[in-house]
């Protein structure tokens, strides 16, 4: 008895040495470390072969091991619990990664297989990663085999062993935690999509396709897709387009990154950028359509990152304002992706340390992006009212400078006018000062003269001059030199005869014209000779009527000089200087013609000429 | 009486012939005939006339107005302007000299006759006050007869045109009020209604006639009696 209590003892320790004890107190332990691995590069061993004695475990030391990439071979994992409490117990093994694509586990004492995977989903569980439920007896010691392959995802196998209890909590604090970065991530992508649909800035559009495409990567990357989906067909084709979810978030962060920091500026950069934004997504469907591409997947994105890190550096340099943003977004993100992908390969387990790394480094930088991309839009908004602002006080000195241009060249037409207004009336009052001496001139000879009939030859001398003078005496005060008011020039002439003459005689006028100098001038010594014969010969008691009209009529005009007088006898006046005066200049000067009908009620003469008749 | 002493100030020598030769037939004595500002300072303290024709162009002197100024400083001598200005500004320069006339180049013998005579009455006749009751004092020692549209200085008589009567006749019905331009234009002329410039003419005409700034321009938009204001 005592004999088979030692060898049991002894048993029991040689046991002991490669089992892990456990009671029901026991949660959340690591197993792997106390486990034994074996590689099947057959990939064809089963369960009973594995058993046999010539298959060699070999311990692994390690509460975590990682194969990269689809590994080319089985992973056959045993460990051997013994339950050294002396009640029932039951417990959880978790197998704590949700991407292997195939998964065994073996109860040996029970003879239980379970089977879970990716690739052959439990459609019942209900948690992010698989598990399996064993019992042990009091005093129980059981081993188990598990057999973990994986196709196209990485093979990473960490095993947990939990109360129910103790693990239902720690999955649901996990899905938790989980649902509320989905959501935050969520958040972002609509927000940002609102302001792409308000700014149509297509870099805004690049990042909601960014944070979408992180959504994905990390549905997959943490298992909450697979328990999500029932169907292994579709979970057969999402893992194998899986490449995709690494790269859409990374394409799509590098557009967004080429058009938020305006790469057109750096057009060298640019091109180099858009090469290598080909070739990785040249290298994502490389990696979809031959599986031997698998194990360098990341190589290009990794490339695309680095290029993106090099560009925004080099356009913070150049103190784009954007690029400290985007700076400060890499700095995590990278950390983030360089750790992912450590984890990937089996070098580096960030998950041990910082639970949520990944969660919250896409929280923190999508959270950054969007203040950027707001930053952005309140740049744009500045520099918009910058410009705004700048057009008006364009607009402003523009309408000043005009207005001083125009100051000017009024000022310099002005003057120039006035000088040649002063020039013009200088001239005038000289051609007034010589008639005054012309007349001058006249009235001292005719002092010398006693004899009446030469007195009054003098008089209608000077008449005649005075005539032209108030010509240029209006041309001396208007400004207008070309045309001569008539009304006035007449008004003018009438008004010294009638002083000349002593006569009160009503002049009645109907000017509806001006008159261009030339013909002004022929005009007044016309009607100087007319009005003077009636002022002399028509009225005997000096007071009468003198109707005086001028106006045009299809390019001729009329100037009619009509009195109410007694008028005269043409034989009387044939050798009249003053009516042989007025002949020459209708038919010599003005080239019309004409008419004096003389009644016993009146004298009239009409004068007709053409516009452009005269020479 | 002895006969009115007047100094002739003209640069041009026909013309100032021509004036001597017009105001001796009207019996007048010429005390010198000059033409700068200087001579004719000189000639005053040498023979000191009762009235001076004063031209305003004095060529490279000081001018007429200048001229008459430095005079009234010291004497009282009347001035007689006869020029060949006849702008506004010139005209509005030279009234405020107050002389007793302002006579335009070409002048008339008629016209020089007349406002020297009209002169000589204000130099002379400055006791006698016009008493006729119905007369109206227009101002400048001017008065308007308004039932027979005649015009006294004093108690002369002076010759106007029908248009000059009628055009101070409107202005003294207003009793210094602005008549527009279109007004008198209307009243005057009625349906022949002429350019303004008429209205312009007619008016300078009879200021220089008159001698004095006795219609005021308010606004080149209508005309008043500065005396009645």
């Amino acid at each position: 008895m005592i004999r088979i209590n030692l060898i049991l003892l002894l048993f029991i320790i040689c046991v002991e040495a490669s089992s892990i004890v456990i009671d029901e107190e026991t949660s959340n332990i690591k197993i792997l470390s106390q486990s034994f691995i074996y590689k099947d590069n057959t990939k064809s061993l089963t369960l009973d072969e594995i058993q046999n004695s010539d298959i060699s475990f070999e311990e692994i030391k390690k509460s975590r091991v990682s194969f990269g990439y689809s590994p080319s071979f089985d992973v056959w994992i045993k460990f051997t619990l013994h339950n050294s409490s002396d009640k029932k117990i039951k417990k959880i093994i978790e197998y704590a990664n949700p991407l292997t694509t195939h998964i065994e586990f073996f109860d040996i004492t029970n003879k239980n297989t379970y089977k879970d995977g990716v690739f052959q989903i439990n459609t019942n569980r209900k948690t992010v990663n698989p598990y399996f439920e064993i019992s042990l007896e009091p005093n129980e010691v059981s081993t188990y085999y598990i057999k973990a392959s994986s196709n196209i995802t990485t093979l990473i196998i960490e095993l947990n062993l939990w109360n129910t209890q103790d693990f239902y909590n720690k999955e649901l604090q996990h899905q938790s935690i989980l649902q509320l970065f989905f959501g935050a991530m969520l958040v972002l992508a609509f927000y940002n999509i609102f302001i792409y649909f308000f700014t149509k800035d297509v870099s805004c559009l690049f990042y909601v396709v960014y944070v979408l495409g992180v959504i994905y990567h990390q549905l997959l990357y943490t298992g909450v897709f697979y328990i999500n989906v029932n169907s292994t067909n579709i979970l057969k084709s999402i893992i194998e387009l899986s490449p995709l979810a690494s790269a859409i978030p990374i394409l799509a962060l590098g557009l967004f990154n080429k058009y938020f920091i305006q790469m057109k500026q750096y057009p060298k950069l640019n091109t180099i950028l858009d090469v290598i934004i080909v070739s990785t997504l040249i290298s994502v469907f490389l990696t979809i359509f031959s599986q031997q591409w698998n194990t360098y997947r990341n190589f290009t994105s990794m490339i695309l990152i680095t290029y993106l890190i090099i560009i925004t550096i080099y356009a913070m340099n150049k103190k784009n304002r954007q690029a400290y943003f985007i700076l400060a977004g890499w700095l995590i993100i990278f950390s983030a992706i360089i750790l992912m992908y450590l984890n990937s390969l089996g070098l580096f387990n960030i998950y041990q340390y910082f639970p949520y790394f990944i969660e919250t480094a896409f929280i923190c930088e999508a959270l950054l992006f969007s203040i950027a991309l707001a930053d952005k839009i309140n740049q744009l908004q500045y520099e918009k009212n910058k410009s705004d602002r700048d057009l008006i006080t364009l607009q402003k000195t523009e309408k000043k400078r005009l207005i001083v241009e125009v100051e000017n060249k009024t000022q310099e037409l002005k003057s120039a006018l006035d000088v040649q207004t002063t020039l013009l009336k200088e001239l005038n009052h000289r051609v007034k000062n010589n008639m005054q001496t012309i007349i001058s001139l006249v009235r001292l000879q005719a002092d010398e003269v006693e004899d009446e009939n030469m007195q009054n030859i003098f008089t209608t001398i000077q008449n005649r001059i005075s005539a032209m003078s108030y010509l240029h005496e209006l041309l001396y005060k208007q400004s207008d030199i070309s045309h001569v008011n008539v009304h006035e020039y007449f008004d003018n002439l009438i008004g010294g005869l009638q002083d000349s003459y002593e006569n009160e005689s009503e002049i009645i006028y109907d000017i509806r014209i001006n008159l261009e100098v030339e013909s002004a001038i022929s005009c007044g010594l016309i009607l100087n000779e007319l009005v003077t014969n009636s002022f002399k010969y028509a009225f005997l008691d000096k007071l009468g009527n003198i109707w005086i009209t001028l106006y045009k009529k299809e390019d001729s005009f009329y100037l009619t000089i009509e009195d109410d007088g007694v008028g005269y006898n043409s034989d009387q006046t044939k050798h009249s200087f003053g009516l042989i005066l007025v002949k020459t200049l209708v038919e010599n000067h003005l080239q019309g013609t004409i008419t004096t009908t003389s009644t016993k009620s009146g004298v009239k003469n009409q004068i007709i000429w053409r516009e452009d008749a005269q020479s | 009486m002895p006969k009115a002493k007047i100094l002739i100030v003209e640069d041009n020598p026909i013309t100032a012939a021509d004036l001597k030769s017009a105001l001796k037939k009207l019996d007048f004595y010429i005390t010198n005939i000059v033409s700068s500002y200087n001579e004719a300072l000189i000639s005053i303290k040498q023979n000191e006339p009762d009235m001076i024709m004063m031209d305003i162009d004095l060529g490279k002197s000081k001018n007429g107005i200048e001229l008459a100024y430095e005079i009234k400083k010291s004497k009282n001598i009347s001035i007689l302007y006869l020029t060949s200005f006849s702008d506004d500004d010139t005209m509005e320069k030279a009234f405020a000299t107050d002389p007793v006339g302002y006579l335009v180049k070409p002048f008339k013998r008629e016209e020089l006759k007349t406002t020297i005579m009209l002169a000589l009455y204000k130099i002379n006749k400055l006791e006698y006050e016009n008493i006729n009751q119905d007369h109206t004092y227009i101002g400048y020692g001017y008065y308007f007869d308004l039932k027979t549209a005649q015009l006294y200085y004093k108690s002369k008589y002076i010759k106007l045109g029908i248009k000059e009567k009628q055009l101070l006749a409107v202005l003294t019905e207003a009793q210094g009020l602005v008549i527009s331009n279109e007004q008198l234009e209307h009243k005057l002329w009625a349906d022949n209604a002429p350019s303004n410039s008429s209205l312009r003419t007619l008016v300078y005409r009879l200021k220089s006639k008159l001698g004095c700034n006795i219609i005021e321009t308010s606004y080149s938009n209508g005309y008043r009696l500065s005396f009645l204001t």
